[in-house]
């Protein structure tokens, strides 16, 4: 196979990956706003397709850096291992979905690029992967305690909806104002800066501490933007508010988790678009995100229709305090540049929400099953990697 | 899930429009079997659900209300206890089959919907699956596009091992509606008329054995080429038709075979397929079947 054959071959699945990720990841923020009856199906479908599609363009290229190029030292990642490494994750991605076992693709896409790493000859990199497996060991109790904090914040009686429900909002507002994005400009030396970083640039003014008055002026007036408009939604009514404010959050989740998500399709591409094809890092981006965008676009309306009855029947506010978790985490990830997988968000959100309420009234059955299919799926698809790198540049001669 | 009864059996129902009728056949089958009506509903919650984690208890409890409502939403039978039952599964066949794996029913209801827009529903997939693994008569009900009194069922029948199912079950709804029961047997020619009068009447000996004269049987026989023609033409004029599944084995996929499937698509009337208790297929002919589904 010639090498442009195998680069339509990897760009092809990765795709398809960016796609499946597109219709299964992407969807779930919007199901409790639909579930809430804010928005319909389609409408929450198309918003996805257009939010995921533009968080994987703006927000990225951080993750799929670290799964192209960050897991393994001294070997760069061939045309034929990217191929390989993609046709692996996406095997244990399908696998997944029509099983519906929990298969998490950030698992399936690190374990396989490790896999194809160490079958290259490279060495696995300690500290990148050190600071990945801490990290996805804090994903659960981190996420459980945020929606156990949210829950209890939402279910207190003396602080009412008019002020809980504009303070998370607050919360939201602040971050947003610090999220890097690739549109905004910045020093020539930086790719990504955020709202607050740029005023910093352009207004100088005095730090405190080693942060510039700038940002946290510009964070503490996003925040107040964020907690006046949802306070006047919930003094209108606090229904309406709650709908506002599951909509505009499951829009900021939406779109975290299409920056999250799509390294995880385009990261195996990154050396051979990157540096054997030299094009800018945004061409491949701008194709993991159409993918997204094809496959919420499809995938979504069947997804949100099983999934947003489910949240109805969890209720709004306990749907807010598993949301809440995902936009923070999902934002902490793509800051750091670490693969993570959305659905564990949400689950360990979930249960942390139903502690604040009394019980939790987990399984440790269903637990122990989860957390063997975590555990299965990373070292299966290490192996899976090295064996499928092996035997394709074994035929192929690669 | 105990004390269970012998003659008990079990009903899926996952639609509320479909209850009222499932449980009166249900309460049909289980009057003639001396036994009661187990209600179940399956809370679908798979494992990659944001409910993944919770027991099975907590979901009843908490996260079933739509459940809960659909099943006291059922009409109580005349001289038939009804029992209702959650099964909480990651798909509705699972949750069916595993109700009848733990309270081992004589017979299994369930609802079929032909429509496939409803993705709610019963499905055609989740009726080969429970054809497929339950291991007790399974009869899967298609509702009648106009409701109403039963007053005569067309039983077609050509042999085969879902054959007693099938007459028994006929024989249960007719007794219980005070209906006539047609047994018909469609033979290809002329020459095949004997043979088809002989399945008839053997069918119609055994309706007559185990119902006494409580119920009116006709035998009928007619001839053509393509049977599901007959059958199609010969429903005119009866409330409900009940045929066996006809159809197994590993390569052929769907355990529904195509007479039944023509006669759903080409009838108004409700339409109910019977499968006998031994008609269970083996896993490997499961997996063949499921991947020959996806077309991969």
């Amino acid at each position: 196979m010639t090498a442009w054959g195998l680069v339509a071959l990897a760009t092809l699945i990765g795709i398809f990956t960016a796609w499946t990720l597109g219709a299964n990841s992407n969807s779930p923020p919007f199901a409790p706003a639909i579930g809430a009856g804010a928005v319909s199906t389609m409408r929450a479908a198309f918003l996805i397709g257009i939010l995921a599609g533009a968080g994987a363009l703006l927000q990225g290229g951080s993750i799929s850096e670290t799964v192209g190029t960050g897991l393994i030292d001294g070997v760069s990642i061939t045309p034929l291992a990217a191929t390989a490494g993609l046709l692996t994750a996406a095997t244990f991605m399908a696998v997944g979905v029509f099983s519906g076992y929990p298969v998490p693709a950030a698992f399936a896409t690190t374990g396989a690029m490790v896999g194809v790493g160490l079958s290259l000859g490279g060495d696995p990199s300690v500290g990148t992967l050190r600071g990945i497996a801490i990290f996805w060991v804090l994903v659960p109790p981190v996420s459980g305690g945020l929606a156990y904090t949210t829950a209890t914040v939402l279910r207190r009686d003396n602080i009412p909806d008019t002020v809980g429900i504009p303070l998370l909002a607050a919360v939201v507002g602040a971050v947003l104002a610090n999220i890097e994005l690739g549109v905004i400009p910045g020093p020539p030396d930086v790719t990504q800066y955020s709202v607050a970083r740029f005023v910093a640039w352009k207004v100088p003014t005095p730090s405190l501490g080693g942060v510039d008055l700038a940002v946290v002026l510009t964070t503490l007036v996003f925040a107040v933007i964020g907690f006046a408009f949802i306070r006047r939604r919930t003094q209108v009514s606090v229904d309406r508010g709650v709908s506002t404010f599951l909509v505009i959050l499951g829009s900021v989740v939406a779109f975290s988790s299409g920056g999250s998500q799509v390294g995880l399709a385009t990261g195996p591409l990154e050396d051979l678009y990157g540096v054997e094809l030299g094009l800018p890092g945004v061409v491949l981006l701008a194709i993991g995100a159409l993918g997204i965008l094809a496959g919420a676009w499809m995938g979504a309306p069947r997804l949100l229709q099983a999934t947003s009855r489910e949240y109805a029947q969890l209720g709004a506010r306990r749907s807010i305090a598993a949301l809440v978790p995902g936009f923070l985490i999902a934002q902490a990830a793509i800051a750091l540049g670490i693969p993570i997988s959305f659905n564990n968000i949400i689950i360990s959100g979930v249960i942390g929400g139903g502690l604040a309420a009394g019980s939790a009234g987990v399984s440790r059955r269903k637990i122990g099953v989860t957390l063997s299919f975590w555990i299965l799926t990373l070292v299966t698809s290490v192996l899976a990697g090295y064996g499928v790198y092996k035997g394709l540049s074994l035929v192929l001669g690669g | 899930m105990s004390n269970t009864g012998p003659g008990d059996v079990l009903v899926a129902v996952e639609d509320p429009a479909q209850v009222a009728q499932l449980v009166r056949t249900a309460g049909d089958l289980a009057r003639a079997r001396d036994g009661r009506v187990r209600l179940i509903t399956v809370v679908v919650k798979p494992p990659n659900s944001p409910f993944g984690m919770f027991s099975d208890e907590t979901i009843i409890e908490e996260f079933a209300a739509d459940s809960h409502k659909l099943l006291e939403s059922a009409p109580d039978i005349e001289d038939v206890a009804i029992v209702r039952d959650l099964v909480v599964a990651r798909n509705v066949s699972d949750g069916i089959v595993s109700a009848v794996k733990n309270t081992s029913p004589s017979a299994l209801l369930i609802g079929w919907d032909s429509d496939p827009s409803r993705s709610d529903a019963l499905l055609g997939t989740t009726v080969d699956s429970v054809f497929a693994r339950a291991t007790t008569d399974v009869y899967a009900e298609r509702m009648g596009r106009e409701a109403g009194e039963v007053t005569s069922i067309l039983v077609p029948v050509a042999g085969g091992p879902h054959v007693d199912a099938t007459v028994t079950g006929a024989g249960a709804i007719a007794a219980g509606n005070d209906a006539s029961v047609t047994v018909l047997s469609v033979g290809a020619e002329e020459t095949d008329r004997n043979e088809a009068r002989a399945f008839a009447e053997a069918s119609a000996a055994t309706l007559t054995d185990r119902f006494g004269t409580s119920i009116t049987v006709e035998t009928a026989v007619r001839t053509g080429e393509h049977v599901e023609d007959e059958i199609v033409a010969a429903a005119e004029g009866h409330d409900v038709i009940m045929l066996g599944a006809t159809r197994q084995g590993v390569l052929r996929g769907r355990l529904v075979g195509s007479v039944p499937r023509r006669v759903v698509r080409d009838t108004d009337q409700t339409v109910i397929v019977a499968r006998g208790k031994g008609g269970t297929s083996g896993r490997l002919a499961r997996l063949v079947s499921r991947i020959g589904r996806s077309g991969l």
